[in-house]
């Protein structure tokens, strides 16, 4: 019994079992309530609505991994979408996605070097860029949407390859890479070193301005390929676009074991992470509760899981 | 790379020394534009400054001003709440939507209740009480982080804000109140006046009171304040407490400004609130900062946003203008800290 016992804890004690368990009941609790919902094409539904703002999750992931923050990732994923969208006509459709994914590449490179060359808080310098990327898509789109978004990209995410929608297979791909990465180069266990200790990391030698940098501009990156599927999948440039990502990536990057002080968390917690929040969402819905009870269910989850971590972490001692 | 800084520092100290009166002078001018108080002030006074070139002498007509005392009431008061929570080294998110929900909930209480109007507006403080206590306990009992807290309570209480009010206004609020909101004395607005008078008790408090330097010990070192016998906890507690209060102040000042509960009243104000604090010289790991600096951030803001209106810019623009004074403030911030250190 005792062996029984130790053994549960073991397993229930790591942060991705924990989630596991808390994904598996309320997949139960929801599918008890309705009839529709477990079923193949709901879940495809939930994992297609999760894989765009999975992208800026990963995106929050990398960043506090290496002991930052980016609150400025829905402003980037917009910023980016909006970019592409006014580009389209003009421009074709490959160079617009192109320079997309350019605008988010430099919005990381503005935020990291703001943060590293002059050492400013992460915090206050992405909630400042954060304000600047959404003033500026209201300035783009004289706040109404952008009807330009060409046939093409809009069935991008319309696409299924082996019965899996496309933006999940992307989504897959880019989480696998993502680990390998974080696991097996340097530079990505340099994020690790730099998230967990930065002095020790500075006498080490790594280059942690590098580090750092590099983090912001991944992190852009990752943001505007999700701002890019999310406009595909819309149909139209909205200039609220990302707007609301904010709670959600912190929150999912939270539940999914990333610590804010740095240094920990995964890519396959935070996906964790992401379907208990997508799948929360759907079931709601599904259950027929307003959309504007969602967000109080949000939060409610997100300080649910942070007092989980916290009951676990002291247990631990 | 911290070797070279050092050295750069020393060279420039050795260089000042043979001319006492240089260094006099130079001292004299860093400490005006460096100092923790004067520093924001002379921001704020250079932008005055550029904004009379600008705009000119028409900017600072009666009735501008009188709007932008106004606009700089309610969102101040928020402030200090903000400023004493980020003194002690915490944050709070929810302060916009604790002063949206208890301008909701007395709103409601009034509109659907036959309760005394007053008593509606002791109900509202009594909930950003409760909800600045909550923020406290779980922040300070159970050790979570306040970021991550708060982030979840803003949704939580602004998803209720639209719940309550179905999306739409709640009008038809009691006339009795309007007076807190819109009444003047004289020159000044009623919700300008109850900023000063709280920024004075503030100041005082946190300059020559035992409890204020308290606060500043806290902030500077949680364990060397704990270890000298402070009960920080509870000041902590209290300080999150007197946060959600203050927050609940400029939530009713607001509803009584607008004399109906917008769902979206408070929507953005911790955006405005924590860049201010900063920009009056606080700074986001405690110890720094003070009521007076937390009131010419809001100023300084304030006054940046109304000069876009005032030059018939896009309100579009709003949002990247004020993005970009926040880093800007935050830059100056830094290089102020530089030449103090040199």
């Amino acid at each position: 019994m005792q062996i029984l016992k130790n053994r549960l804890e073991r397993v229930f004690g790591t942060k991705i079992m924990t989630n596991l368990f808390v994904l598996i009941s309320i997949i139960t609790l929801f599918s008890f309530f309705n009839k529709g919902f477990l079923v193949y094409g709901n879940f495809m539904d939930i994992f297609r609505n999760s894989s765009f703002i999975g992208f800026a999750i990963l995106a929050q992931t990398i960043v506090m991994i290496g002991g930052g923050i980016d609150v400025s990732i829905g402003g980037i994923a917009g910023i980016s979408a909006i970019g592409a969208a006014y580009l389209m006509e003009p421009l074709s459709l490959p160079l617009a996605i192109i320079f997309g994914l350019l605008i988010g590449i430099f919005c990381g490179l503005f935020n990291g070097i703001l943060i590293t060359r002059l050492k400013i808080s992460p915090l206050i310098v992405t909630l400042g860029s954060m304000q600047i990327y959404f003033g500026l898509m209201l300035v783009i789109t004289k706040g109404v949407p952008l009807y330009t978004i060409s046939e093409k990209w809009q069935n991008i995410t319309r696409i299924k390859l082996f019965d899996i929608p496309f933006s999940v297979l992307l989504f897959i791909i880019v989480s696998l890479l993502l680990i390998f990465f974080l696991n097996n180069i340097k530079a990505g266990r340099n994020m690790y070193a730099v998230g967990g200790n930065e002095e020790a990391a500075i006498i080490s030698g790594i280059s942690v301005r590098k580090t750092e940098v590099f983090m912001y501009i991944l992190s852009g990156l990752l943001s505007s390929i999700g701002g890019l599927l999310a406009l595909s999948w819309i149909g139209s440039g909205q200039p609220t676009l990302g707007l609301d990502w904010l709670l959600r990536v912190i929150a999912a990057s939270i539940i999914g074991g990333t610590s804010l002080d740095g240094g920990e968390g995964s890519i396959i917690g935070s996906i964790t992470g992401i379907l208990i929040l997508g799948i929360i969402d759907n079931g709601l819905t599904m259950m027929n509760l307003s959309h504007n009870w969602r967000g109080a269910f949000t939060g409610a989850v997100v300080i649910l899981a942070v007092l989980l971590d916290v009951y676990r972490k002291n247990k631990g001692r | 790379m911290y070797i070279e800084k050092i050295k750069v520092g020393e060279i420039t100290r050795m260089q000042n020394i043979p001319n006492r009166f240089n260094k006099f002078k130079s001292k004299l001018i860093i400490n005006i534009f460096t100092g923790e108080t004067i520093g924001p002030f002379m921001v704020l006074c250079i932008l005055i400054l550029g904004v009379w070139i600008l705009v000119g002498p028409s900017f600072f007509g009666s009735y501008n001003i009188f709007s932008i005392l106004r606009q700089v009431g309610f969102i101040g008061i928020v402030a200090l709440g903000e400023a004493l929570i980020m003194i002690t080294g915490g944050i709070d998110l929810s302060v916009g939507a604790v002063a949206g929900f208890s301008g909701i909930i007395s709103a409601w209480f009034m509109v659907n209740t036959g309760i005394d109007p007053y008593i509606c507006l002791t109900i509202g403080m009594i909930v950003g009480l409760i909800a600045g206590y909550i923020n406290g306990i779980l922040i300070v009992k159970l050790k979570v982080n306040p970021f991550i807290v708060t982030l979840g309570f803003m949704q939580i209480y602004f998803s209720f804000n639209v719940v309550i009010t179905k999306g739409l206004p709640i009008t038809n609020i009691s006339r009795n109140i309007l007076w807190i909101g819109q009444g003047r004395i004289g020159f000044m607005p009623m919700p300008a006046i109850i900023l000063i008078i709280l920024v004075i008790i503030l100041e005082i408090i946190l300059r020559y009171n035992k409890l204020g330097r308290k606060l500043y010990a806290i902030g500077e070192n949680s364990e060397a304040s704990l270890l000298s016998g402070l009960k920080v906890n509870n000041i902590k507690i209290a300080v999150y407490t007197l946060g959600g209060f203050f927050a609940a102040l400029g939530g009713l000042t607001s509803l009584a400004r607008f004399s109906s509960g917008q769902p979206s009243l408070g929507d953005g104000w911790e955006l405005i609130v924590i860049p201010a604090f900063i920009i009056g010289g606080g700074s986001l790991e405690g110890g720094k900062g003070s009521a007076f600096g937390a009131l010419i951030g809001i100023m300084v803001l304030t006054i940046v946003k109304q000069v876009i209106v005032v030059l018939n810019f896009s309100s579009f623009w709003q949002d990247v203008v004020i993005g970009s004074v926040i880093i800007l403030a935050v830059l100056i911030d830094i290089l102020r800290r530089r030449i103090r250190r040199v």
